[in-house]
């Protein structure tokens, strides 16, 4: 009489098959959300929301600083025309020239007017560059000095730009910068064309 | 001769433990994105955007200075009449009328209006259109404006709201 | 013994061929990470069109495409303005020469924000002079308000070509007076003549003016003490291109020069 017992000498991953299900789940799960940077806010489209109203905001500063009546000068050009050349930084109160904040020397014109009440109190920072053209050597550069400096903007600052054309009877301030801002074309009346730039981010 | 087979109903120990590890991260991947899902079910993207849509029409479109190259200055008669006579929610025909011209009116969905006029250090010049709800979404967008009157030399920066619900 | 042999050998054997062990926790495994794809694709494409309807609200280039019409304007004027009043022979090419290099340097300094602008204008060379009418064509509003709320005021109008009468009424509160033009040439209506016969605040207003045309020029101040100049001589179209990578348009504009 012969006794056989089946031995049953398969062996079973069944553990290191439940360990490598979970590991391609969860790996899976990782990788596609850090592609598609899903978090819980990124349904909802209020940051894109935030910023674009932050640049109507800019924008409709930029309109009113604007407006002009025939013969007459916009603000935002006698704020240039009487502008120094120096850069200047808010201080909690007032535009205080940069590097010498004690010195008492503040910035005061419509732009700034607009910019405390409008930014500066309600948690805006805000930088207000110039850009103008320089001809020198039979080339064309492109300059940008900051009349408003508040700091390095954040990933999801906002820009927004405004040309004003300036020409040759509008300079008779003696504080304009002419070293700085210089006349491209003295064979006309054309002065320069300066780029307003207004970056804004919130902190 | 016998053969004995073996027919225990049994679980091996391995397959126990494979199969909890398993059914435990099932599990927590469906719980984790359940929780990604939330977000989207309070949304207020669409009276947000209407309200983008409606603040633009009446800036530039009813309020603007006639035969006027700028954008944003807008004339203080117009707005006169538009706070007091078209968006005067007590005249329901004028406020649906002015519904209609702005593109809050149609036969599936009718919104409200409501638009206040604030000058630069918060106080109110104007307030039309009905009163606030408390318990649903409202869209809101902030404009600033240049006002200003040909006739008395009158200009003045004010802030305009439109809220949309 | 080779019997039992041979059965085990088939037991074995068959075990082996018909072996139908699957492997569900992978299989499982694979299929839900296949649905948590397709489900975080599918949502993150809800929620970029979501963003994409709101940056639409807001686009840039409308407000740059005004601003680029709003300075030509201006620098057609002041391009005028400034190469008659020099006068000489080469009015007309001095305002060639400043209006072709505001449309350099307006280029340049739009090629640095990704814009594509040129600005093409017309002279004033073999053209008519406008019409008294608002826009200065010939169909435009022949009857309309020149000026408001005027404390005083000098009417210089001088008339090239005339067909029918053309009136100048000044009207204040209780009067309207009028002053008839039926023939060419330069007239000059003083304040002291306005204020000889109506008194101020009053506004002055064209009435047929499509029946001529020629130069005007109406300077004075207001109550407010406000001083205002409105002119016309010509009405030059000037034409815009912008373009960026989302829009590109094509606009041309009547501009009145000299204000």
């Amino acid at each position: 009489m012969v006794i056989f017992k089946k031995f049953d000498d398969k062996a079973q991953l069944h553990t290191l098959e439940g360990v490598a299900a979970a590991a391609l789940m969860l790996t899976v799960m990782i990788y596609i959300i850090d592609a598609t940077s899903m978090t819980p806010l990124t349904s909802s489209s209020s940051n894109m929301h935030m910023e674009s109203e932050l640049g109507m905001l800019g924008q409709d500063i930029l309109n009113n600083m604007n407006y002009a009546e025939p013969g007459y000068d916009s603000k935002l050009k006698s704020d240039i025309m009487n502008w120094n050349g120096n850069e200047y930084v808010w201080n909690g109160t007032n535009y205080a020239e940069k590097g010498a904040e004690d010195s008492g020397r503040e910035l005061k014109n419509n732009l700034t007017d607009i910019l405390a009440k409008v930014l500066a109190r309600k948690a805006i920072a805000h930088n207000v560059e110039m850009t103008y053209i320089s001809t020198s050597n039979n080339a064309t550069y492109l300059f940008s000095k900051n009349m408003i400096s508040n700091g390095d903007p954040s990933n999801n600052a906002i820009k927004i730009s405004r040309k004003i054309a300036l020409h040759d009877e509008d300079i008779n301030s003696t504080l304009f910068p002419s070293n700085l801002i210089g006349d491209i074309d003295p064979s006309t009346n054309l002065y320069n064309i300066i780029d307003v730039k207004i970056v804004m981010w919130r902190i | 001769m016998k053969i004995y087979k073996n027919d225990d109903a049994l679980m091996s120990i391995d397959y126990v433990a494979g199969i909890s590890i398993f059914l435990i991260t099932v599990i927590f991947v469906f719980q984790f994105m359940y929780g990604l899902f939330i977000p989207f079910n309070v949304n207020s993207d669409g009276v947000t955007l209407s309200a983008d849509r409606v603040s633009t029409v009446i800036i530039e479109r009813y309020l603007n200075v006639d035969k006027s190259k700028d954008v944003g200055t807008i004339d203080q008669g117009k707005l006169y009449y538009f706070n007091d006579v078209k968006l005067n929610s007590s005249n329901y025909t004028e406020y649906k009328k002015i519904l209609k011209e702005v593109g809050l009116f149609s036969t599936e969905i009718i919104y409200d209006l409501n638009m206040s006029v604030t000058r630069l250090d918060d106080s109110i010049m104007n307030q039309s259109g009905p009163s606030l709800p408390n318990d649903i979404d409202i869209g809101q967008t902030k404009r600033m404006v240049l006002i200003i009157n040909k006739s008395t030399d009158y200009n003045e920066t004010a802030f305009i709201e439109v809220r949309v619900w | 013994m080779k019997m039992v042999v041979s059965m085990i050998n088939k037991m074995t054997t068959s075990k082996m061929i018909r072996n139908q062990d699957a492997q569900f926790m992978l299989l499982g495994a694979f299929i839900i990470a296949i649905g948590l794809t397709v489900v975080t694709i599918m949502l993150s494409s809800i929620i970029f069109e979501g963003n994409k309807a709101i940056m639409a609200g807001s686009d840039e280039s409308k407000t740059d495409m005004v601003n680029v019409m709003q300075m030509a304007q201006d620098e057609i004027r002041n391009a005028y303005r400034n190469s008659t009043t020099l006068g000489g022979d080469d009015t007309i090419n001095n305002f060639n020469i400043h209006m072709r290099e505001f449309g350099n340097y307006m280029s340049l300094i739009y090629a640095v924000h990704g814009e594509v602008v040129t600005v093409t204008w017309e002279d004033w060379n073999d053209k008519e002079y406008a019409y008294f009418t608002d826009n200065g064509a010939v169909n435009g509003m022949p009857d309309w308000i020149v000026a408001e709320n005027t404390q005083n005021s000098t009417i210089m109008v001088n008339i090239t070509n005339i067909s029918g009468p053309l009136n100048v009424n000044v009207i204040n509160a209780t009067k309207i007076w009028q002053k008839d033009f039926s023939f060419p040439g330069m007239s000059i209506i003083s304040d002291d003549d306005i204020k000889a016969n109506i008194n101020p605040p009053y506004s002055i207003k064209f009435i047929n003016g499509s029946n001529a045309n020629g130069k005007y020029s109406v300077t004075g101040n207001t109550v407010y003490g406000r001083n205002f100049i409105y002119a016309r001589d010509y009405v030059l179209n000037t034409t815009i291109t912008f373009s960026n990578s989302k829009v590109s348009a094509n606009v041309t504009v009547p501009i009145s020069v000299p204000w």
